[in-house]
């Protein structure tokens, strides 16, 4: 597996307590990769310890085989190369113009005005934003918001792209959307995605690669398919399984009826219903 | 933030901000200096006129808008028709009362108020307060004052709604019942949204600089347009009024 960022051992503090302990994971290139956990798990914490907010107290950060350097100089590349999205698009968008905001990241990387713009529409192209550029971002909609945040951070044409809970007070349609931008971001930009959630019906459906932390440690990972095939773990570390699941659990373990609960998605389920109704 | 709503859907919007500041302040300044009626008519009528015509305005929302300077001025120009110590009084009452000079100076000072607060209406309802910005950041002006301006004006909707969503709370557990109850729920939001604006700042901070803030905040400006017809236009305009002006 080629991995574009790796932890060591990290061991990160957050507000004087340890909020990661000795955390070793490998996030897979091109991929996309869920981290799962419930509150208080981590999940923020290491997201801001791999691009460089908090440093670690042990243990160290990889971003293709180097290792993360913290002086100036070093932290400003590794962000030009790892985009943070923050949870709430409010911390993110501080310009009054959405055009201006969006902008932003791309003229402090130097770059001249021409490619700034060429960047700024390319962005805001591919999230959707080009409806709504000339409005003023407090008159944007939570999914609004969230898009042009993604925008933001997309000017800076980044290797990594990483969402703290994206989905996360966004409505089913609004979910949906985000979702396929992503996919299709993620397609056409040849990214490595990272993204937090604690939805578990919508983490099977888009994961390629899964971690699970727990009260700062990692409790579980590795590929989706093979994780999602035994999802019990999930229920010892605050989570549920997907509904899907579940479902499957219930009717093989009550019901006696022979399905596997590894089918964690729709299109999984349905198969694995049809095979058994036509045994 | 009505206003600011307004200007957002006005059909001039997309004009270069530059350009409508400057015309905003020389009429004002035109209005004020002319001190006569017709230049002030005029400049009311021409600005309504753009504002209303060209922007779009309904007519209805602009009366609304001009409702609170009229009440503010017709009550201080109505004090300036009073005079004291005078002989040609149209009422009089106790040696004070109104003279015809008086009734002519206050009419003078009235239409003179409402005409440039039309022409500065003309700015704030037709221009978005970023594209003013935008213009702001050219000027001479230090860097870091138009940056603080930027994000107070950013910020204050998020803790307004911040303040919003805590007084609707308090009200639904009678913060607001008593006198006593008013005093301490006031106090108690102040300090909340204090320390809700420092964690913002904090959260915020963060952010700019995960996406690589170096100390100033350098964005791409958005694009106005400036045809030629907006710059006759706009000369034009200043030109008759100050022609206007000079003559009466």
């Amino acid at each position: 597996m080629n991995s574009i960022i790796e932890t060591q051992s990290l061991c990160c503090d957050y507000n004087g307590e340890p909020a990661l302990k000795n955390v070793s994971i490998s996030i897979p290139k091109g991929k996309m990769t869920f981290v799962l956990g419930g509150n208080g798990a981590g999940k923020s914490t290491l997201f801001l310890a791999l691009n460089g907010i908090i440093k670690p107290s042990g243990g160290r950060v990889l971003f293709n085989g180097e290792p993360l350097k913290y002086d100036k100089q070093s932290l400003r590349k590794a962000r030009e190369r790892i985009a943070l999205v923050f949870q709430n698009p409010d911390d993110q968008l501080f310009c009054a113009s959405v055009y201006e905001d969006i902008s932003f990241g791309a003229v402090n990387m130097g770059l001249d005005e021409k490619e700034v713009r060429r960047r700024v529409d390319e962005a805001m192209e591919i999230t959707g934003v080009t409806a709504f550029k000339d409005k003023s971002v407090h008159a944007l909609s939570c999914g609004q918001k969230k898009r042009a945040a993604i925008a933001g951070v997309l000017v800076m044409e980044p290797e990594v792209m990483i969402l703290d809970e994206p989905t996360a007070g966004l409505d089913p349609e609004g979910t949906g959307e985000i979702m396929s931008a992503l996919r299709k971001i993620k397609k056409e930009k040849n990214l490595t995605i990272i993204i937090s959630t604690h939805d578990m019906d919508m983490a099977p459906v888009y994961a390629e690669w899964v971690y699970l932390l727990d009260r700062g440690e990692v409790a579980a990972g590795g590929e989706a398919e093979k994780f999602f095939a035994s999802p019990e773990i999930l229920r010892a570390h605050k989570l549920r399984l997907p509904r899907v699941s579940h479902l499957l659990e219930i009717l093989n373990k009550h019901d006696g009826i022979s399905v596997s609960s590894g089918a964690a998605t729709i299109s999984a389920a349905r198969n694995e219903l049809l095979g058994h109704i036509s045994r | 933030m009505l206003i600011d709503k307004e200007a957002y859907n006005s059909r001039l919007s997309r004009v270069s901000p530059g350009l409508k500041m400057l015309m905003s302040l020389y009429c004002i300044i035109n209005c004020i200096a002319a001190d006569n009626i017709v230049t002030s008519l005029m400049t009311l009528f021409i600005m309504s006129a753009v504002i209303c015509g060209a922007g779009g305005l309904k007519v209805k929302r602009l009366i609304h808008f001009l409702k609170i300077p009229l009440f503010f001025t017709v009550i201080g120009t109505a004090a300036l028709a009073v005079e004291a110590g005078k002989t040609d009084y149209i009422i009089s009452f106790l040696g004070i009362g109104i003279t015809r000079s008086g009734v002519v100076y206050a009419l003078g000072m009235f239409f003179r108020c409402m005409g440039s607060v039309s022409a500065m209406y003309f700015l704030s309802l037709t221009t978005p307060v970023t594209a003013i910005f935008t213009v702001l950041r050219r000027t001479p002006l230090p860097g870091f004052f138009v940056e603080t301006a930027e994000l107070v004006y950013r910020y204050i909707f998020v803790l307004f709604d911040s303040y919003k969503k805590i007084n609707v709370a308090q009200e639904s557990r009678l913060g607001y019942n008593t006198l006593r109850a008013k005093y301490r729920s006031t106090a108690l939001i102040g300090g909340a949204v204090f320390i809700k604006a420092m964690k913002q700042a904090q959260r915020s901070f963060t952010a700019m600089e995960s996406r690589g803030y170096t100390g100033d905040i350098k964005v791409l400006a958005g694009e106005y347009t400036l045809q030629a017809y907006h710059i006759a236009a706009a000369v034009i305009i200043c030109a008759m009024l100050t022609v206007l002006g000079v003559i009466f």
